[in-house]
């Protein structure tokens, strides 16, 4: 799969509004790292971010984690369903991810030009920054045994 | 403990608009229709009407949302002419239809109106069905860079770790919705009343979000449907056979994931919710003799069949083989073709079919003899709900 496109320029991708509460999420992507509320009291990470614990209504805190995960779903999109991107290309492959930290903590991203027949329930997959929304750069996860 | 307001209120009348596709005439008529249709059912005159309930939101993004053109909220029957005698109304932002027969058999309960108009409209937008933002914030950011937006990813992400935990085949599917289709074959209210459907249809279609292909996918429609409730006691009097409300919940149960949908959230969504509609109702799954089970997409029907206890977890793409869920299966679901073939109706028309169901109204598609009707609306993300109706006043 070494010939699969990093990222692909035809599709104009909706660009993440950073707010209070989650700035600081898109500021370290923007660094390269990947980061997850953790909270200070309980100790539980959530995704996405809020702006008390979920669990014990502490204080979330971000943190960073280990970009290693495993696949939990996924879904080849045609369009016109995917935002911002044109007709006629290739669908692009939504995943679900479970990073390794929690059980239960999921993060959303996309492959581009993979082979579906690869993907399984618990494929080892690692983040990788190789693409763009806007000038924001997004953490995307990619399958654990792709060369980089 | 059943629930205080058990059979206290009734349908007393449906009606139905027509069904088109795409059409230039406004929203609001469609409405018109419907209610007049309803209250002529119950045998009542338009100023009868004291009580107003809908869930009126668009199921699309970018809708406009005109009162009486493309939505049709309370302001649009506050309009007419004939409510001037109006003493209640509730206009739901969640929870989807069973939210207003929900909040329609409360206001009724506790006097605050005698007849209640309760309705839902939808509307099919010229163009491109739907618009996506350039920029996403809130949960949206987490999701929408990468092209998860919407229902259609939602529900295809959910479908396939279903399938893959349960090791079923989409192709198994086809039972489903061809089935469905022939209950919408006899359905004159169905928008596809008069197109047939076959298993070659369904394993040809092509695909949307896979695992989900097109025919997995609700049909849009310009229509509305309309219901009056009233108390039993009135209901009574009135000419059509009383259909009660013995049970109405709602989900409230906290998703654990909010960047799209999971069979997870569904079940934990949907078990507290039917087990409310047992204990309610002092009814449980062995006395429901028709479902009409929410399928904006094909794969919500196994997640309603699981979580309502009609199957184990994981055995629903096999229930629903061989007919076990036809008009004269053992657990007849969506006898009136669904979201899928009667229409996108946002659950009103599953309302109205569990109706006609105990009315034994439903001609050429009617099952044997039902005496409750399970009716299950939304997915966890929208915050459903359910209603169980039966015919006998418990
Ligand atoms: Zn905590």
């Amino acid at each position: 799969m070494s010939d699969r496109p990093a990222t692909d320029a035809a599709w104009t991708r909706p660009v993440p509004v950073p707010d209070d509460v989650t700035a600081a999420f898109w500021a370290a992507a923007g660094e390269g790292r990947l980061v997850v509320q953790r909270c200070a009291d309980c100790g539980t990470y959530q995704h996405p971010p809020r702006p008390r614990c979920t669990s014990c209504a502490g204080e979330p805190a971000y943190t960073g984690v280990s970009g290693d995960a495993t696949l939990v779903s996924w879904t080849a999109a045609h369009d016109p369903v995917v935002p911002g991107r044109p007709r006629g290309l290739a669908p692009v492959t939504i995943v679900v991810v479970e990073l390794v930290e929690q059980p239960g903590l999921w993060l959303v991203s996309d492959l581009v030009g993979v082979d579906d027949r690869e993907l399984a329930v618990g494929l080892p997959m690692r983040v990788a920054f190789d693409a763009t929304a806007g000038d924001q750069v997004l953490p995307r996860f990619v399958p654990a045994g792709d060369p980089s | 403990m059943t629930w205080a307001n058990r059979c206290v209120v009734a349908v007393a009348g449906v009606g139905f608009s027509a069904v088109e596709r795409r059409t230039s005439t406004p929203l609001g008529r469609f409405a018109d229709d419907a209610a007049a249709a309803a209250i002529a059912d119950a045998g009542l005159t338009p100023d009868a009407v004291d009580g107003l309930a809908t869930y009126p939101t668009p199921p699309f993004e970018g809708a406009v949302a005109r009162s009486g053109e493309d939505m049709v909220d309370v302001e649009h029957f506050l309009q007419a002419p004939w409510a001037r005698d109006v003493g209640w109304y509730s206009q739901a932002g969640e929870g989807m239809v069973t939210t207003s027969v929900r909040d329609a058999v409360h206001a009724l309960a506790a006097g605050a109106c005698t007849t209640a108009l309760v309705w839902r409209a939808m509307y099919v937008p010229p163009g491109t069905y739907g618009t996506h933002s350039t920029a996403a914030a809130g949960d949206a950011a987490f999701a929408a860079p990468y092209g998860c937006a919407g229902a259609i990813p939602w529900h295809a992400l959910a479908y396939r770790r279903y399938l893959e935990l349960s090791g079923g085949r989409r192709e198994a599917m086809a039972a489903l919705v061809v089935g469905s289709r022939n209950n919408a074959n006899r359905n004159p209210h169905a928008v596809f009343a008069g197109r047939t459907m076959t298993e070659q249809d369904y394993l040809g279609a092509r695909m949307i979000a896979d695992p989900l292909c097109l025919f997995d996918c609700d049909v849009p429609v310009t229509a509305a449907i309309a219901l009056v409730l009233t108390t039993a006691e009135r209901a009574h009097d009135l000419p059509r056979p009383p259909v009660f409300v013995a049970a109405a919940a709602q989900q409230t149960t906290r998703r654990e994931h909010r960047l799209h949908y999971t069979m997870g959230d569904h079940v934990a969504a949907g078990t507290p919710l039917v087990d409310d509609l047992w204990r309610q109702s002092g009814l449980g799954v062995g006395d429901v003799g028709v479902a009409q089970l929410y399928d904006g997409f094909a794969p919500s029907v196994l997640y309603w069949l699981e979580a309502a206890g009609f199957c184990g977890r994981g055995e629903a793409l096999d229930f629903v083989q061989d007919g076990r869920i036809a008009v004269d299966g053992a657990l007849p679901v969506n006898t009136g073709g669904g979201s899928l073939s009667q229409g996108r109706m946002h659950g009103m028309g599953h309302l109205a079919e569990a109706v006609l169901q105990l009315r034994r109204d439903a001609g050429a598609r009617q099952v044997a003899d039902p005496r409750a009707a399970l009716v299950l609306v939304g997915s966890p993300m929208l915050r459903g709900g359910g209603v169980l109706l039966t015919t006998e006043q418990l």
